[in-house]
C-alpha cells in the first residue's frame, strides 16, 4: 500500500506533462495542413486561371487564324474557328476575370480588362469590316489585326507573368509549410524521445528504490526471524537446563522443613543463573547453596551447572563451607578468562544443635528469623567467586533456637526496584508476615511480587528448624 | 578541590546495568603512564553483577600494575550493593574526592 501511495503523486505531473504535449503538437498539425490545404486550393485556383488563360489566347488566335482562311479561300467552312474563338470568348474573359479577382492578382484583372477591350477592337474594327465591307486584305487593315493580336498577346503574358509569380510564391509556401511540417515532426519525436526516456529512467530509479526499500525490509525481516529463532533455541536450552537444574527435590526430614521459589525473568533474554541446592550430607546435617551468575542466558545457565557441581563435589570431600568456596573459586580461576563472576553463599544447617555455619562470597546476606522475633540479616562478606585468586572467605556461625528459619536468595528478589534498600525492607516485612514450613518461600515471593514485574532471576530458599511441640509430635507419632 | 592531571577521574551517575556494559569497559582501562585512577561513583543508585563484575575486573587488572585505585561512593544504596558484593574488601572506598584524592597521593 505504501509502495502505491508514494507512485502516484510522483507520476501526475509526468502525465499532464504529456497531455499538454499532445495537445500543443495536434494543434500545430491542425493548424499547418489547414495552411497546406489552402495552399492546395489556391494552387488549383491558379492552374485553373492558367488553362483559362490558354484557353483565351488560343481563341483569339482561332478566331484570327479562322478569319485568315476565309478571306484566302472565301470558302465558308474556314470561318469555323472564327466562329469557335467568337462564342467561347465571352464567357472565357469574365470567369478569367473572376478567378485573377479571387487570386489577389489585380494586375492580372487590368491585363484582362485589356485584353477583353483588345478582341472586341480586333472584332469591331478588323474582322466585322473585313468579313461585310468586301474590303478583305486591305493593308491597312491587316496591320491594325496583328498590332491588336500583338497587344492580346503581350497583355496575356502580363497576366501570365503575374500568375507565374503567384505559383512561385505558392512553392515557396508550401515548401515552408513542409519545412514546418518536418520541424514539427523532428521535435515531436524528440520531445516524446526525451519524455520517454526521463520517465523511464526516473520508473527505473523509482523501481530501484522500492526495490531497495522491499530489500531492506524482507532483509530486517529476515534478520529478526534468526535472532528470534536464536533466541528462542538458546532459551529454550536454558529453560530446559533450569528446569532440570531446579527439578532436584528438596531433602524431607522431620527435623525440618524446606521450601523453595525459582521464577525466571519476564523479561526477554535474561533467563539466568540463579540456584539453590539443599542435601543432606549426615544426621540432620544439610549442606546448602544459593548463587546467581552474572549475566544471563544460555552461558549463564551452563555455568551455574557446573559451579552448582562443583559445589556438590566439593562438599563431599569437605563440607567446610571455607573450603567449599576456595575449591569452587579455584575451579573458575582455573577456566577460561571470560568466566563469569558468581556470587553464592555455602554452608551446613545442623538440627542437632539449631545452628548454621556458612560462608558468603559476594552474595546478599541471610535472614534469620526466630520466634517472636523480627527477622534480621546476617553477616556477610567476602569477594565474589572468579574474580581474585586468592580470596579470603570467613565461616560465620549462627546458634539459634527451634522454630528458627534461614531465608536465602538471589538479588533479584530485593532489587526490583532498583532500590536495594527499600528492597531488603520489603523482603524483611515479607519474611515477617508469611507463614514458615513448606509455604515459606512462594508467600515471601508472592508479597514482593504481588504488583510488579520480574526484571531479574528470583531465587528464594529457606531452611527452618522444627519447633519442640511440632518435633514432639512427630516423634510420638 | 584543585583537580590533579595526573590522576585519571573517572565518573559515572544513573543506574549501572547491562545496558551499559561497553560503555563502563570503555570507561575502566590501565595504562602504564597513568599514576592512579579515581572513580567516582558519587551519583550512582544501582549496579547489577555485570557492573560489578567490571569494576572487579578493574581492580585486578589495576593491581596487577600496581596501580592505585580510589573510589568515591557516598549513597546508601551504591554503597549497600557493593558492601554485598565485597568491594570494600578490595577498593579503597571513601566518602568524598578529597579524600579519595589525598590517598591517590600518599599511595603513588
Amino acid at each position: 500500500m505504501a509502495l502505491r501511495r508514494t507512485i502516484i503523486p510522483w507520476i501526475t505531473p509526468w502525465v499532464i506533462a504529456l497531455v499538454a504535449i499532445v495537445v500543443v503538437l495536434l494543434s500545430a498539425g491542425v493548424l499547418i495542413r489547414n495552411s497546406v490545404a489552402a495552399t492546395f486550393d489556391t494552387e488549383q485556383s491558379v492552374r485553373d486561371a492558367r488553362t483559362l488563360l490558354f484557353a483565351a489566347i488560343k481563341a483569339q488566335l482561332d478566331e484570327e487564324t479562322g478569319l485568315r482562311g476565309y478571306l484566302g479561300t472565301r470558302d465558308p467552312a474556314f470561318l469555323q474557328p472564327y466562329q469557335t474563338g467568337r462564342a467561347q470568348m465571352p464567357r472565357l474573359l469574365p470567369n478569367l476575370e473572376a478567378a485573377l479577382r479571387e487570386l489577389g492578382l489585380p494586375s492580372a484583372v487590368t491585363a484582362v480588362r485589356e485584353m477583353q477591350r483588345t478582341n472586341d477592337a480586333w472584332n469591331d474594327l478588323v474582322a466585322t469590316p473585313m468579313l461585310t465591307r468586301r474590303a478583305p486584305n486591305s493593308l491597312s487593315l491587316q496591320r491594325l489585326g496583328k498590332s491588336l493580336v500583338d497587344r492580346f498577346r503581350f497583355d496575356r503574358e502580363a497576366a501570365e507573368q503575374d500568375l507565374a509569380v503567384r505559383h512561385d510564391e505558392l512553392r515557396d509556401a508550401f515548401q515552408a509549410e513542409l519545412t514546418r511540417l518536418s520541424i514539427l515532426i523532428v521535435v515531436a519525436a524528440l520531445l516524446l524521445l526525451g519524455i520517454g526516456l526521463t520517465f523511464a529512467l526516473l520508473t527505473a530509479r523509482a523501481w530501484n528504490r522500492l526495490d531497495a526499500v522491499r530489500q531492506q525490509r524482507e532483509e530486517a525481516r529476515m534478520r529478526e526471524r534468526e535472532l528470534r529463532a536464536a533466541y528462542e533455541s538458546e532459551r529454550r536450552v536454558a529453560d530446559t537446563l533450569q528446569d532440570a537444574f531446579l527439578q532436584r527435590t528438596l531433602p524431607n526430614i522431620p527435623s525440618m522443613s524446606f521450601s523453595a521459589t525459582y521464577v525466571p525473568a519476564t523479561e526477554e533474554a535474561k533467563v539466568g543463573g540463579d540456584w539453590y541446592d539443599a542435601f543432606e550430607i549426615g544426621p540432620n546435617r544439610i549442606l546448602f547453596s544459593i548463587g546467581d551468575i552474572a549475566g544471563h542466558g544460555l552461558n549463564a545457565a551452563v555455568a551455574m551447572r557446573r559451579v552448582r557441581d562443583e559445589v556438590l563435589t566439593a562438599a563431599l570431600l569437605d563440607s567446610n563451607a571455607q573450603s567449599i568456596l576456595t575449591h569452587v573459586n579455584d575451579h573458575l580461576m582455573r577456566g577460561d578468562a571470560a568466566s563469569p563472576m558468581v556470587t553464592a553463599i555455602v554452608g551446613v544447617a545442623d538440627a542437632g544443635t539449631y545452628s548454621f555455619e556458612y560462608s558468603t562470597a559476594g552474595h546478599p546476606p541471610p535472614i534469620l528469623v526466630e520466634p517472636g522475633k523480627s527477622p534480621r540479616l546476617l553477616a556477610f562478606g567476602g569477594l565474589p567467586l572468579g574474580v581474585s585468586e586468592k580470596p579470603v572467605y570467613n565461616v560465620h556461625r549462627v546458634e539459634t533456637v527451634p522454630g528458627a528459619m534461614l531465608v536465602l536468595y538471589t538479588d533479584g528478589a530485593v532489587e526490583h526496584s532498583r532500590n536495594i534498600i527499600d528492597g531488603e525492607r520489603m523482603l524483611l516485612d515479607a519474611i515477617a508476615a508469611g507463614p514458615g514450613g513448606a509455604d515459606a518461600a512462594a508467600a515471601i515471593y508472592r508479597s514482593i511480587f504481588e504488583s510488579r514485574l520480574v526484571g531479574d532471576d528470583v531465587a528464594i530458599l529457606t531452611i527452618g528448624f522444627a519447633s519442640e511441640p511440632v518435633l514432639a509430635a512427630r516423634k510420638s507419632a | 578541590m584543585k583537580a590533579q592531571p595526573a590522576f585519571e577521574v573517572v565518573t559515572l551517575a544513573g543506574e549501572l546495568d547491562i545496558a551499559r556494559k561497553e560503555e563502563l569497559h570503555r570507561a575502566l582501562f590501565v595504562e602504564a603512564e597513568m599514576r592512579g585512577v579515581l572513580v567516582d561513583l558519587s551519583d550512582v543508585t544501582y549496579a547489577d553483577s555485570t557492573a560489578l563484575t567490571e569494576l572487579l575486573r578493574f581492580r585486578m587488572h589495576a593491581e596487577q600494575h600496581g596501580l592505585p585505585v580510589a573510589v568515591v561512593v557516598n549513597g546508601p544504596q551504591l554503597d549497600r550493593i557493593i558492601r554485598y558484593a565485597g568491594l570494600h574488601e578490595v577498593f579503597d572506598i571513601f566518602e568524598n574526592r578529597g579524600d579519595a584524592m589525598a590517598h591517590l597521593e600518599r599511595a603513588s
